[in-house]
């Protein structure tokens, strides 16, 4: 499942795979990047990922 | 060539009424290239079965299989073509014998263009191709067999004959390029057909053809690769940016899993996330993958050929 904010379309299974399930491992991977606020995305999607199940 | 064989068992003349009401066929204005026969070894066509709606012409302009796919020109100029007259033997006391058809040709221009887009053109003359002719109300004229009702063939180029002249922009002239080539001996003008369009729901002189997309991977850690996509026209050392790709647009292989890249050492699809951090340039972020291995990546999109995007490989961090 992807998650799009903005110009991202975070994949959730590319997030577990890849560890990025806290709100710091997700800063320090799209922080300046998304365009967007990174408080408010990762808001949207650490939602998704409480949901989501591979 | 195209010299007719009379049957001589079966003599009648054609039934030469004139009907109240023709397709009013126009000045040609485009034309939609294909190869003639597609990778099954089958004759492109449109079956009159066939909806003719805007679903139908962009399924066939992004067709996966490029033998399968069309190649619209949208707009062209000055298109000239007309059949020579036919070689004749003309006997001691002036009798003549019509011993061959005269060649058809075909010329176009295509104006406000340069040699970015000539260059795909000059592509054309390599295989067999096709094409079926659009006038400027958007009729559509193919050639049926002779015989078969049910199917209009796109009108065949003979094969070589394709030339493509650029010319330089003057004082009264834009830039731009021309299209010659001559008609298939085979192809007979009694059997060209049009489709009325009224009977066309889609746009043909203004729907665009592909445009290739160029790729290159920089940046590259042991999570993150940037991978920069581009098209072939602008200033050569900025050349556009082909930007609007999101995650589920990358693929790991062609027909693939979406929202991936493919690792070709192991062969297998890696979740990605995709993101835009300027105009054109993607980042993705993967898993770690062993160091070394190759990676690529199939992105999909429509109006867009990303054909030669995964022959451009990254190694893993």
């Amino acid at each position: 499942m992807v998650v799009q904010i903005g110009k991202a379309g975070f994949n959730l299974a590319q997030l577990k795979q890849s560890g990025i399930t806290t709100k710091k491992a997700f800063e320090e991977a799209f922080a300046g990047k998304i365009g967007v606020d990174i408080d408010k995305a990762w808001k949207q999607v650490s939602k998704e990922l409480k949901k989501f199940k591979d | 060539m195209s010299l007719e064989i009379c049957d001589c068992s079966n003599i009648t003349l054609g039934d030469i009424g004139r009907p109240g009401c023709k397709v009013s066929w126009k000045v040609l204005s485009g034309m939609i290239f294909m190869f003639t026969k597609d990778s099954d070894g089958n004759r492109n066509k449109i079956d009159i079965a066939d909806t003719l709606d805007q679903a139908y012409l962009d399924a066939k302009i992004n067709h996966v299989d490029p033998t399968k796919r069309w190649y619209l020109t949208g707009q062209l100029y000055t298109i000239e073509g007309e059949r020579a007259e036919s070689n004749k033997f003309e006997a001691s006391n002036g009798d003549l014998f019509k011993l061959s058809q005269g060649v058809r040709n075909r010329k176009a221009e295509v104006l406000d263009q340069g040699p970015e887009l000539m260059e795909e053109y000059v592509k054309f003359g390599c295989p067999q191709i096709s094409f079926f002719d659009i006038d400027e109300v958007q009729n559509l004229r193919g050639s049926y067999d002779g015989s078969d009702l049910a199917t209009l063939y796109p009108i065949r180029v003979q094969k070589g004959s394709v030339d493509i002249i650029y010319f330089e922009p003057t004082a009264d002239k834009v830039e731009g390029f021309s299209i010659a080539f001559n008609i298939d001996p085979r192809e007979k003008d009694e059997y060209l057909r049009t489709i009325n369009k009224s009977d066309i729901a889609a746009d043909l002189l203004g729907s665009e053809s592909l445009l290739g997309v160029t790729a290159t991977y920089s940046n590259i850690t042991a999570t993150t690769v940037d991978l920069t996509l581009s098209l072939k026209y602008g200033s050569f050392v900025d050349p556009v940016a082909m930007e609007g790709l999101v995650t589920t647009d990358i693929f790991d292989i062609v027909g693939g899993t979406a929202s991936s890249i493919r690792n070709e050492t192991t062969s297998t699809a890696i979740p990605v996330t995709a993101v835009e951090i300027s105009a054109g340039v993607y980042q993705l972020t993967f898993a770690a993958q062993t160091a070394t291995n190759i990676m690529s990546c199939a992105p999909l999109k429509n109006g867009f050929n990303f054909s030669s995007v995964p022959d451009v490989k990254f190694a893993a961090e």
